[in-house]
């Protein structure tokens, strides 16, 4: 009788990966899940913050670790020149990345009446820019024949409104267009994207303390508790593997119950 | 009932009507013949009064008689509009049959189907589902979902038989579309309403039938008579983006459009009237990144 040619759902040997954004957790947890998986993982900061840059390079190190090829490189994935240059560089030293995850993140929170033009524009190129600087490049860079998986981690707020966070909701939300639009581009050449959607993180700004008598949010969140970045992982290194070349256009969300919550 | 007169949205009276603009004049329902099931309270009385307003003949149905008489009385002293009573349990196909029969025998035609009737708080509410028995969760569903198709079909081959045209309202519930412990059957039944609206308006689409669905939030059914019910109306609507519960005479002027010809290309369509609370409902109301830094 035939049998089905099954691939693996948590085996990434042999791939490469590239993940940009070390400003938040989730960008070192995925790597690292990545690595463990089995891909050789390079790391990028999306911005030159002296701290993210740091966060890449200590990420690349716990990769060499774990046994992988790694490469850490400083973006200003905002510029979409840099990100060209850079990706050609990682290409060159590293080889083309077949799986590319954008973790960059930008927050810039305030009331709309004092949202300048300049941290409209901020939010806007380090969230929605740098996350179509990236796709592009990971477009342009990925040999024809080669299946691709571009993974972007965003936050609920592209999804749900919350006050004061008009330039950098509205930016996030750009990017769950991207995912929609670059699926169908992408899915005659078997590249896969998919979206992340967080909740209410243990490092989302704002959130107040962890104990739920001194803070009211913990009860909009069904698990009654924030997420973890190391909750990341696993979603991300299925939705990289051979498993999931079926699986597209989707924004999946890792919030403890937050999204069904009514 | 000691309550202030509904207003119905921005509605002309028909002395008014002449001077109207165009667009408005596509809201009226002059002539049109419409049925409002759970009519006789809360979202369905509204609706109703709402349609009559605008110039239609209302049939509702409930199953209480005296709530619905007394409704009609209500509606026709307001509208000077043909009010037909028909006391109804939805859960059976025979008495929706009937209810579309009646109506027609009464009215010559049936142009609106609003199917409103619906139950959230019967049995089973609140149980969790390994206390569920099958009783309850076949009544949630019943009550809900079948009612829906029993009453849409029953209009549908009435439409046909008219040759075309007609227009259905589902009304559905913000609990269909995210978790709802506390009424599982409801909330279920409810997002096949939902589904049923899609479905059915792609069906009929060609017969030019169109097929809406309304999915209010939470909405208080009658104004709060007692300051404890004013309180506890105050309470819930904390929770609300927009600081207060919905209110029934809410739900007029939207069934009004989307039963007129202002809402002609409007078909399988979702329509939330929630207060913000969909488009949200990740922090308590009125949350800001801001204060919870500075706190």
């Amino acid at each position: 009788m035939a049998d089905w040619e099954r691939k693996p759902g948590f085996d990434l040997t042999g791939k490469r990966a590239v993940v940009v954004g070390f400003g938040t957790p989730a960008g070192e947890a995925i790597a690292l899940a990545l690595a463990e998986a089995g891909a050789d993982v390079a790391t990028a900061s999306a911005t030159p913050d002296g701290e993210e840059v740091m966060a890449a390079k200590r990420a690349s190190k716990q990769i060499v670790e774990l046994g992988r090829v790694t490469f850490s490189q400083a973006w200003d994935a905002s510029l979409g020149t840099n990100v060209q240059v850079s990706m050609r560089q990682l290409v060159k030293e590293f080889g083309a990345p077949d799986i590319a995850v954008f973790a960059g993140d930008t927050f810039v929170a305030k009331p709309i009446e004092h949202t300048s033009d300049a941290e409209f524009a901020r939010a806007i190129q380090g969230n929605l820019a740098a996350a179509f600087h990236l796709a592009r490049s990971f477009f342009r860079e990925l040999p024809q024949g080669r299946a691709g998986r571009l993974i972007f981690v965003t936050p609920v707020f592209g999804e749900r409104g919350l006050s004061h966070l008009a330039a950098y909701g509205a930016a996030k939300a750009g990017i769950l267009g991207l995912v929609r639009v670059l699926s169908q581009e992408g899915a005659p050449r078997n590249i896969t994207v998919n979206a992340i959607s967080t909740g209410w993180m243990d490092w989302t700004p704002g959130r107040g303390p962890d104990d739920i008598s001194q803070n009211r949010l913990l009860r909009y969140i069904p698990m009654r508790r924030f997420g973890k970045a190391d909750e990341l992982g696993p979603l991300a290194v299925w939705l990289a593997s051979d498993a999931a070349g079926f699986v597209t256009g989707q924004v999946f969300h890792v919030d403890g119950g937050l999204t069904a919550h009514l | 009932m000691v309550r202030e007169p509904a207003p119905v949205g921005r509605m002309r009276a028909d002395a008014e009507y002449e001077e109207a603009p165009m667009v408005l004049e596509r809201l009226r329902l002059d002539g049109k013949t419409a049925i409002v099931t759970g009519g006789s309270r809360g979202l369905g009385r509204e609706m109703a009064l709402a349609l009559a307003a605008a110039g239609a003949d209302v049939c509702i149905a409930a199953r209480g008689a005296e709530a619905l008489e007394n409704t009609a009385a209500f509606i026709r002293e307001r509208t000077g509009r043909r009010v037909l009573v028909v006391p109804t349990n939805v859960q059976h196909r025979e008495e929706c049959d009937a209810l579309i029969a009646r109506t027609v025998a009464e009215f010559g035609r049936l142009d609106i189907m609003v199917n409103n009737a619906g139950i959230g708080d019967r049995r089973g509410a609140g149980a969790r589902i390994w206390d569920l028995d099958d009783a309850d969760w076949h009544d949630a569903i019943e009550v809900n979902l079948y009612s829906t198709f029993y009453c849409s079909r029953a209009a549908i081959r009435q439409f046909r038989a008219q040759g075309g045209g007609g227009v259905i309202v589902n009304v559905a519930s913000g609990t269909a579309l995210r978790a709802a412990p506390d009424s599982l059957g409801y909330a279920a039944a409810k997002a096949g309403v939902i589904s049923l609206t899609k479905s059915v308006a792609a069906q009929v689409v060609g017969e030019g039938i169109r097929v809406n669905c309304i999915i209010p939030g939470f909405v208080a059914q009658a104004p709060a008579e007692s300051d404890q019910a004013r309180e506890f109306l105050a309470q819930r609507g904390r929770f609300i983006p927009v600081g207060r519960l919905g209110e029934a005479w809410e739900l007029g002027p939207l069934c009004v459009f989307l039963c007129s010809d202002a809402s002609s290309y409007i078909t399988a369509e979702t329509f939330v009237i929630d207060g913000g609370g969909l488009a949200g409902g990740i922090a308590p109301t009125g949350y800001s990144p801001l204060a919870a830094q500075e706190a």
